[in-house]
This record gives C-alpha cells, sequence and structure tokens, in this order.
C-alpha cells in the first residue's frame, strides 16, 4: 500500500472519531441530583449522637430513602449520618420516604415512615426514635492523663438489658465502635450518675503508640445494649 | 478514494457470496449440542466445568480467605482496618449463580435425551446425571447455608422468548428448611445413580459425598431450627424463608443420625490412624493424596493445568522452594483449642502467678503435650517441615543485673557470638514480608512434596470437601442433641483417638467438646463460619470487643534465654500478646451476618423475593 493511501485510511478514521461522538443524544447525560433533604434523628426532640457512617464495614446505613410512585418498584438510597446524628443527602424531585434499616441503630426497631414531597429542599426533619439507653449531662476532665468522666445513664426501654459501657478512645474526631484506637469496657455500670475514669499511663506500650498517631486524643463514651450491634454515645471530646 | 473504491467491492462482493449455500457449513469452532450429549468424552467436559464452577467458601487455593476468622492472620504488611476485617462481612463466601444451575438443568435436559440414551453407555450416562444433580445439590447447599431458603427452580430450564410473561420467571424463596428438603432429596436421587466405589483422588462424586451431603445439610437444618429459636428468636422472616421453626429440630437430628452412620457403617472409607505417629497420619489424612483411605470428595489438582501456590506463599520461609513463604500464621487462639493428652488446661502458661516468666526446656515442651492433631495442622517452633526443624524464635532473653531483658533484631540477625537472634521467619512484630507474625506457621495443605512450591508448576495440593471424619461427628452431634451420649462419646473418641487425648465419658461430654472437636479436626477446611453460624455462636464468639479471649486474636513469641551462668540458660520464655496483623480489630460479627442480603436489584427484577432479617 502506498504512504498516501495510508494516509487517506488514517484521514477516513480520524473522520469518524471525530464526527461518531457528536451522533449520541443526551439522554444519558444526566445532571446530578440537586434537591436537598436534610435532617436528624431525634428522641422526644432531643438531639442524639451516634456512630458515624465513616465506615461502611455493615454495609447498610441506619437509614434508606425510598422513592414511591411511579415505577419504583425497589431500591433506595442510602442515606450517610453524622456522628451528631444528622444526615444530609441530594436527590431528584419526587415523592419520599425515610425509614429504618432494620438491625441498625441502638434503639427500638419499628417500620415508622417519614414522608415528604421533595421540591428543591426539604430540611429540618425529624426522624423520632425511641433509644434503649439515654445518655445526658456528659462531663469531662483530663489532668494527669487521666480522663474523668461523668454522665447519668437512664434505661428508656424497660427490657433492654445492658451489656456494658465503653469509653473509646481516637486519634481523629471520629470516634465509634468501628473508628477508635483504643477502648476499655465497664460492665458493672447501672443506670444513673456516674463516673468512669481512664488513666493513660496504665495502657501497654503498643497502646500508647497506637494514641500518639496524629498529636490529637478525642473520647467518647458508648453504651452496648445486649443484643444490638450499634452504640448510642456521648458527645466526642477533645482531650487535652 | 481508490481504498474506499476497494471497500466497497469487497463488501458488495462478500454480499453476492452470502446468497450462496456453500457457506451454509456446520461451523468448526462450536460444538451442537446433539454433539455433546452422544459423546462420553465431551459429556465429561461439561460436567469438569460444572466440578471447577462450585468452589464457594475458604479453600486452600487463595491463603487470603483464611485471613478474616479465627484460625490465621496474614503476614505481610502492616496491620490494617479494612471494613472487612474490622466486622465479619454478610456477604462472606456467598454463593449466587442461577446462571449455573440453568447450565446444570440444560445438562440434565441433554443427559436424559433419547439421542443420549441411544448414544451412551446406561451405567456411564446415570452416573453422569447423577453426578449433575449431586453437584446442583451441592450449589444449592453453599447458596442455603448464606441466605436460607431461596428459589428452587427444579429441572425446569428457562428461556426467554419474545412475548412471554416475565412473571413466570419470578419464582418466590423456598423457606430455609424447604431448600435443606431440596438438598436432601436431591441427594437421595443422586445416590441412586452414583457409584459407591472410591474414585481417583476422590475428584468425582460418589454415593458417599452424596449421603455425607445430606447428612450435613440434616445436621445444619436440626441446629438451626434448635439454636436459631433458642439463642437468635428473632432472627427469621415472617414465612420461614431465613430460620427452621423449633419443632423440625428432632426430625432432621434423627435423619443426620441415621445418614452419618450408614456412611460410618456402609462405605469404604475409614479414619486413617497410625498409632506410631499420630500426628504424621493426620497430616497424610488431610494432605496426602496416596493411599489415603478418608477423603470423599476433593477438588483434585493435577499438573500442569491445576495447580495451588499455597505451599509457595505459606511454607516457611527458611525452607522456601521459590520467592515467597511466611504468608500465613495461624493465631494462638487455634493453637490452645488442641486439649493436652494429660487433660491439663490447654492454655499456654507464659507466666507465673508473681509476673515472672515459665521456662520451658525446649521450644516445643508446651506443643508437643498436645492433641497430636496440632502437629498434623500446625507447624509450631522447631517442628519439622521436610524433615527439617522449622525454627521460629522472636529473640533472646538475655541478663541485666537481676532483670530478665528481651533482645530482638531484624530477621536472621545474630550476636557476637554468633547465636541467633530472632529468625528469619520470625515471629516479629512489624510491618516486614516474609516473616512469620503470630508464632505459628500452617501445615495442614502445605505440600512436603520437593519443589511444590516452585514456578511454574508449583502444588498438585488437593481440597477436600468431605472427608469420613465429618461423619463421625455429625453422627456424634446429632445423638448427643437427641439425648444418646453414650453414643455421642462413642463416635467423639472415634475422632479425639487420633490426637492420643483421654476419651470422653458419658459423664463429662458437653456440647463445647463437640464444637471444639470441629474446629480442630476441620481446621482450614472451611468448616468453622458455617459452624458457628448454625450454632449461632459467632455473634457471642466474635462479639468485637477488644482483648476479649474468643474475640481477639493473639500471637505467642518463642524466645531463647543466652546468659551465661545463669539456672535458666539454654531455656525457653514465650510472651502472648494480640496477633499483629489483626490487632486493631478483634472479630465482630454482627447478628445481620448470619443471612447475606437479598440484593435490591434481584427484587426489581422478581419482586417476589423478600428480605432476609435485619436488612
Amino acid at each position: 500500500m502506498a504512504i498516501r493511501s495510508i494516509f487517506k485510511a488514517i484521514f477516513v478514521l480520524l473522520l469518524i472519531t471525530v464526527l461518531l461522538p457528536g451522533c449520541s443524544t443526551e439522554i444519558d447525560n444526566w445532571d446530578y441530583p440537586r434537591s436537598i433533604v436534610s435532617g436528624r434523628f431525634v428522641y422526644k426532640g432531643q438531639p442524639m449522637q451516634l456512630m458515624s457512617t465513616a465506615s461502611d464495614a455493615t454495609g447498610s446505613n441506619m437509614l434508606q430513602l425510598h422513592q414511591t410512585g411511579g415505577d419504583w418498584i425497589q431500591g433506595f438510597v442510602k442515606v450517610f449520618a453524622k456522628e451528631d446524628g444528622t444526615f444530609t443527602v441530594n436527590a431528584f424531585d419526587g415523592d419520599y420516604y425515610l425509614t429504618l434499616t432494620p438491625g441498625r441503630g441502638p434503639w427500638q426497631p419499628n417500620m415508622d415512615t417519614v414522608r415528604f414531597s421533595l421540591n428543591g429542599e426539604k430540611r429540618d426533619l425529624a426522624f423520632e426514635v425511641t433509644p434503649y439507653f439515654w445518655i445526658s449531662d456528659f462531663k469531662d476532665s483530663f489532668a494527669d492523663s487521666t480522663l474523668t468522666a461523668t454522665f447519668k445513664l437512664e434505661q428508656i426501654v424497660a427490657s433492654a438489658e445492658l451489656e456494658r459501657i465503653v469509653v473509646e478512645l481516637g486519634t481523629t474526631a471520629i470516634v465509634d465502635n468501628l473508628s477508635k484506637a483504643y477502648e476499655k469496657s465497664f460492665t458493672t455500670i447501672t443506670p444513673g450518675t456516674n463516673t468512669v475514669t481512664l488513666n493513660l499511663k496504665e495502657l501497654s506500650v503498643v497502646e500508647k503508640a497506637n494514641l500518639q498517631r496524629t498529636g490529637h486524643l478525642f473520647a467518647r463514651i458508648g453504651v452496648k445494649t445486649a443484643g444490638v450491634s450499634d452504640m448510642i454515645y456521648s458527645e466526642t471530646v477533645k482531650l487535652q | 478514494m481508490r481504498i474506499l473504491i476497494g471497500f466497497l467491492t469487497i463488501a458488495l462482493m462478500a454480499g453476492v457470496l452470502g446468497c450462496s449455500t456453500d457457506l451454509d457449513t456446520e461451523p468448526t469452532n462450536i460444538l451442537p449440542e446433539s454433539a455433546v450429549f452422544t459423546d462420553k468424552a465431551l459429556a465429561e467436559s461439561v460436567l469438569a466445568n460444572f466440578y471447577a464452577s462450585v468452589n464457594y467458601g475458604q479453600n486452600n487455593g487463595d491463603y487470603g480467605s483464611y485471613h478474616l476468622l479465627d484460625e490465621a492472620n496474614l503476614s505481610y504488611g502492616p496491620a490494617t482496618t479494612t471494613d472487612a476485617e474490622k466486622i465479619i462481612p454478610r456477604d462472606l463466601f456467598q454463593a449466587y449463580d442461577y446462571g449455573l444451575v440453568r447450565r446444570m438443568n440444560q445438562f440434565l435436559v441433554g443427559i436424559r435425551s433419547n439421542a443420549a440414551r441411544s448414544a451412551l453407555l446406561e451405567s456411564d450416562r446415570s452416573n453422569m446425571e447423577a453426578q449433575c444433580i449431586f453437584l446442583r445439590a451441592w450449589y444449592h447447599f453453599c447458596m442455603a447455608r448464606s441466605y436460607g431458603g431461596m428459589p428452587i427452580l427444579g429441572d425446569t430450564v428457562f428461556t426467554y422468548e419474545s412475548g412471554i410473561d416475565p412473571e413466570r420467571f419470578q419464582v418466590a424463596r423456598s423457606t430455609e428448611a424447604g431448600i435443606y428438603d431440596y438438598v436432601i432429596a436431591q441427594c437421595d436421587l443422586a445416590a441412586t445413580g452414583l457409584t459407591s466405589a472410591k474414585t481417583t483422588n476422590g475428584g468425582v462424586a460418589n454415593k458417599w459425598a452424596a449421603l455425607l451431603l445430606k447428612a450435613r445439610a440434616a445436621v445444619y437444618a436440626a441446629s438451626i431450627a434448635n439454636y436459631g429459636n433458642k439463642l437468635t428468636p428473632a432472627l427469621h422472616t415472617q414465612n420461614w424463608e431465613a430460620g427452621i421453626p423449633a419443632d423440625q429440630a428432632a426430625k432432621y437430628y434423627q435423619l443426620a443420625l441415621q445418614t452419618a452412620e450408614q456412611v460410618i457403617t456402609q462405605s469404604p472409607y475409614a479414619l486413617q490412624i497410625n498409632e506410631a505417629n499420630l500426628g504424621d497420619s493426620f497430616y497424610k489424612a488431610t494432605s496426602v493424596k496416596a493411599g489415603n483411605t478418608e477423603v470423599i470428595w476433593a477438588l483434585d489438582r493435577l499438573r500442569p493445568n491445576v495447580v495451588t501456590q499455597f505451599t509457595n506463599f505459606t511454607m516457611p520461609y527458611s525452607h522456601r522452594d521459590f520467592t515467597d513463604g511466611n504468608a500465613l500464621g495461624v493465631v494462638l487462639n487455634l493453637v490452645e483449642a488442641f486439649e493436652n493428652k494429660d487433660g491439663s488446661n490447654p492454655a499456654i502458661k507464659t507466666a507465673n502467678a508473681d509476673g515472672s516468666y515459665v521456662f520451658y526446656n525446649s521450644v516445643e515442651d508446651p506443643f508437643s503435650k498436645k492433641d497430636a492433631r496440632l502437629w498434623g495442622t500446625v507447624i509450631y517452633p522447631n517442628a519439622p517441615y521436610r524433615q527439617s526443624p522449622v525454627i521460629l524464635q522472636a529473640g533472646q532473653v538475655n541478663k541485666s543485673g537481676n532483670a530478665y531483658v528481651l533482645r530482638t533484631s531484624s530477621a536472621g540477625g545474630r550476636d557476637a557470638q554468633g547465636n541467633l537472634i530472632t529468625s528469619i521467619n520470625g515471629p516479629v512484630a512489624n510491618s516486614d514480608n516474609f516473616v512469620n507474625k503470630t508464632g505459628f506457621l500452617i501445615r495442614k495443605f502445605v505440600d512436603e512434596t520437593p519443589n511444590a512450591g516452585l514456578n511454574p508448576l508449583f502444588s498438585e495440593m488437593w481440597w477436600p470437601r468431605l472427608r469420613i471424619a465429618e461423619a463421625y461427628l455429625i453422627a456424634a452431634e446429632a445423638a448427643f442433641e437427641l439425648g444418646d451420649k453414650a453414643k455421642a462419646v462413642t463416635y467423639l473418641n472415634a475422632t479425639r483417638k487420633r490426637g492420643g487425648i483421654q476419651p470422653l465419658t458419658v459423664e463429662k461430654i458437653t456440647f463445647d467438646h463437640i464444637v471444639n472437636e470441629y474446629r480442630v479436626e476441620f481446621a482450614f477446611e472451611d468448616h468453622r463460619l458455617w459452624d458457628l453460624k448454625r450454632w449461632r455462636l459467632a455473634h457471642k464468639l466474635w462479639n468485637g470487643i477488644p482483648n476479649d479471649p474468643t474475640a481477639q486474636m493473639y500471637s505467642l513469641f518463642p524466645y531463647k534465654v543466652v546468659a551465661q551462668g545463669d539456672q535458666n540458660d539454654g531455656k525457653w520464655i514465650f510472651t502472648k500478646q494480640v496477633s499483629f496483623k489483626m490487632a486493631p480489630n478483634p472479630r465482630n460479627f454482627p447478628l445481620m451476618s448470619y443471612y447475606a442480603a437479598i440484593q435490591p436489584d434481584w427484587r426489581a427484577k422478581n419482586p417476589k423475593l423478600v428480605n432476609n432479617p435485619l436488612q
């Protein structure tokens, strides 16, 4: 084949390459959803502290966003919640409901839904739940490498069984059962006002090294109910 | 332009030629079904593909598949916190392949056709048909242990043609009891057509494989009915697609006992026990094909096409054939599960009450008094591999004043006198590769054949899926649950005997003995996860609590005393610490992991599917 005809062949190929994309229609080029849904988990109107869904280790989130009407049969949007129980998700306009993922969350299972129509934005949705236990009046002090935390533990659901209280330490502001550098359990605590202490000097060399990774230290108290995977937490405090 | 005209001419010519009937010839690269099912070799090759398609779960083709449970941890790199390491995922080892079921059903149609009946010997034909039925039952079993009940399609080959209402393809989930019933019935059906003779290296399923699978399915169903309702009562769906009603337990236990006893008394298989060398005979029972009397059904491997690199990756680095080694470290938790021969506390004592070290005369002392099956499962310090000892030494203990101090070095390092400090095999607690991190290596399935770790031939080690020891344990478990402790003791002692440990008595036997017997007998054989699931023990043992004795993985590091003039010079001490690679992740099994999730897109296609509990 002569050199010239090779160039011609390349030219034809180039022409095809340039012209083909022009044939595509707009149908597969959707804009990402811009409408906003936001809200938080509450118990009797009070906000609650949860595990943040920074990790998807369980493969599920506590909250699901379902669209209704039209051809929607199955499927939902996983709603990621922050550690303070707030959530924000972008979606297309339409009719929706929020529902709990069975088996997740430190609360009594229920199939309640929060229904709403989304048009532009829907803010300050309150998702009401009944936790098994409730932590309040959390106060902490950190002196001489010893953390002293005082809190009030209330049993909300009479049938719930308290498994343990944990103090969890982490090197970032996200501290929970799955994102922690150290955990200490207390199994003898009963509902009422309690004080727990944790002396960091008593930790092993490896544990101390794990807590020195970032130069920052955060702590949180968690309440584990027997037979329930997720814990309810106190707010996260920085130790300094 | 000339070139375009050329193309057009060629296209035109092709179009004209296409009208000629000369092109309507039989394709040479595709075999029509009629040819496949009239030729024994071709039909067998289709079956071979099914055999290769049913490798579900933990297996010795992938050493990484042992990392997430409580048997062994990986040794490469730093400690990690992946999602799967934090929480044992509910989709772990799930099997979902209805395409396979359809291909199997196509095979059954073909092998049952008149053409096949007239062309093949009836004995060959019915045997192949039965093998396919068995493999389909095995698939359904492997699916059921993750999902519970799932759609059962029977022999129907679903084929879509335009205009068909897709609703007839949408089959609802069976109950969990229903899918185990299906497996049991299909095993019975397969057993009538399968040979009752042993097959070469257990590579082809026979009657005893079908009956042992039947016994296994029955005991799974029984324990889910029994413990599911006792320990996790909320964990079932409204119509029992997941979970089995408690009143069915006894029926399944009876079936399991009866079937397991049938396999024990009638099959040509026997437990392989050589009293002269119990440890070695246990290794041979699981990992050596020659003269094996124990393995009923296995994935057999043959060079050069079907081999495993398991030996290359996990063999002691000091003994390496090729470039790798020490990839898998057995955890102390498993080692301590092996009982002591004298019946004493199996935990290995590392410190006295006052905190001082316990000195052992030999590094093997804590292990040689254990169940001999430990030798056949694990390479412990100084145990031989290919006839030469494997040195596992974390460091030295030196004397500083009156105190003992630990001294470690880089792997293979020596002191000024030339004494070894840290062995090239480790164990170490750092992120180096090719060194052990737990103090123990794996022996089971690591090939003793010279050069079994060498590229490109690697190892022909098989993967036993069913072996006769399981019949004894199923019989023991079922008899125990049915209240016949005498029988349970007899069957349990049959396998305990191979470890040289003390026989149990009717007064002493507990459910924990059965749990532990499964653990030590079937370590690394894809039993642990499924057994703990069906007994509903997984969330109790793997509770996610740091430093919990069953959730946290531990390692055991041996140090040699090098202190001239000291009374303990030449002795050994051990330290117990968390397993390096898994240190941040105590094993955590949430309740939701008892049943895998039904995927939303399956439900979109088939709205009759219902979700599993906690989904």
